[in-house]
């Protein structure tokens, strides 16, 4: 009789034991983020928006997921002038003892360029900060090296001029502040010295 | 008798199969990455080699192999000229893994750019170096731009000019005179005087 009352009691123990150790396991579905300098960043998984603020260096969806289910964080809306990439932002939960996504950030960066005429022979260097880029004769477009990121100023000048030439920079199309678009609006008009 | 002979021929096989593993010249690269090496002048040391590694290389390689198990000791024996250096993961053990994951990291020199102002009686003046911008007040009589890299060219243009006047560098080449280039020193560098007139 009172064997036969511990072995039910030993098999319900079992039971709640085993399930205590994972049974019903939950994730926090989230990850870093560095470099978020601008609003209106907007991450997504399995139905769930998440609005993250610029400055923010880490993210943590509301809804946890249990063991054994997919997640895939994606990037619903991007910040303003800013392009984020995600990575491990996918997997089933359990592979790893986190789920750890990592979302990098980079400020929408565009070239600077435009047309020049008269430039019979090479020489030709222009210069915008400390950036050299130079303009082989003949040429009647250039781009110059390197890019400007959104929001941050550009003046191109003539470093070195071609030998007997007079470049000048058309005043007003060599400098600015830069957009959401690539500058092909400067103008150099080489003449002969 | 028979036992000695086979002795010695297994020593022999022994020392053979040794020698093809590595007993002599070995067959490993040291190698590894250069980050931001803009300046002439580098020398790499190790085990008595050096390397001299011009501007512009992002890596590098020692000519002698080094055997599995050598100890590698990768020293900078001559910094560049204007730009300093530093290496990690340079000594270790010699393996298939580890003789390529030494990193050289390179910072050029940076130093001060200033020039003279003029006549600066009203605010609203911006002098741009490409990215980088400075606003110097009404009444103040010079302008900086606080890190520019050793021997490095540069072009400072004036992207608005003060409220009611007109400033013009000296010496620019441009037509209405917004602009000035010119090349870093090796130390604080002084660019071109900026004369401001009313309109």
């Amino acid at each position: 009789m009172k064997l036969s009352c511990l072995r039910p009691l030993a098999a319900l123990l079992l039971t709640l034991g085993l399930a205590a150790c994972g049974g019903k396991a939950t994730y926090e579905v989230g990850g870093s983020i560095s470099n978020l300098n601008n609003n209106g960043l907007v991450l997504a998984n399995g139905g769930e928006n998440l609005p993250v603020d610029a400055g923010q260096t880490s993210f943590t969806f509301k809804k946890r997921i249990d063991y054994g289910t997919d997640y895939n964080i994606t990037v619903q809306t991007q910040p303003a002038h800013m392009n984020c990439g995600i990575s491990g932002g996918s997997g089933s939960a359990g592979h790893y003892i986190n789920i750890s996504a990592a979302v990098s950030c980079l400020q929408n960066t565009y070239t600077v360029g435009g047309t020049v005429s008269g430039l019979t022979v090479d020489g030709l260097v222009l210069i915008n900060g400390n950036a050299t880029t130079t303009v082989a004769k003949d040429a009647t477009s250039f781009t110059m090296v390197g890019s400007v990121d959104y929001g941050k100023t550009y003046a191109v000048s003539v470093s070195v001029q071609p030998k007997g030439l007079q470049c000048d920079l058309v005043t007003g199309t060599e400098k600015g502040t830069m957009g959401e678009a690539n500058v092909t609006t400067v103008k150099i008009a080489c003449n002969p010295a | 008798m028979k036992n000695l002979y086979l002795r010695s021929m297994l020593a022999a096989a022994c020392a053979v199969t040794l020698a093809a593993c590595g007993g002599s010249g070995g067959n490993l690269y040291l190698s590894g990455r250069i980050v931001n090496l803009a300046k002439d002048g580098l020398i790499l040391m190790n085990n008595g080699e050096s390397l001299p590694v011009p501007a512009g290389q992002t890596s590098f390689v020692f000519t002698k192999l080094a055997k599995t198990d050598d100890h590698y000791d990768i020293t900078i024996a001559q910094q560049p000229k204007g730009a300093v250096c530093s290496i990690t993961n340079g000594s270790g053990k010699a393996t298939s893994y580890t003789v390529s994951t030494a990193v050289v990291t390179c910072t050029t020199n940076t130093y001060p750019l200033s020039g003279t102002i003029t006549g600066l009686t009203a605010g609203g003046l911006h002098l741009v170096m490409g990215p980088d911008g400075t606003s110097p007040l009404a009444g103040v009589s010079s302008y900086e731009f606080p890190s520019v890299a050793d021997g490095a060219a540069y072009g400072i243009s004036i992207l608005t000019q003060p409220t009611g006047l007109m400033c013009r560098f000296q010496g620019s080449k441009s037509a209405d005179a917004s602009d000035t280039v010119g090349t870093m020193g090796s130390a604080a560098t002084t660019a071109a005087t900026l004369d401001c007139t009313p309109q």
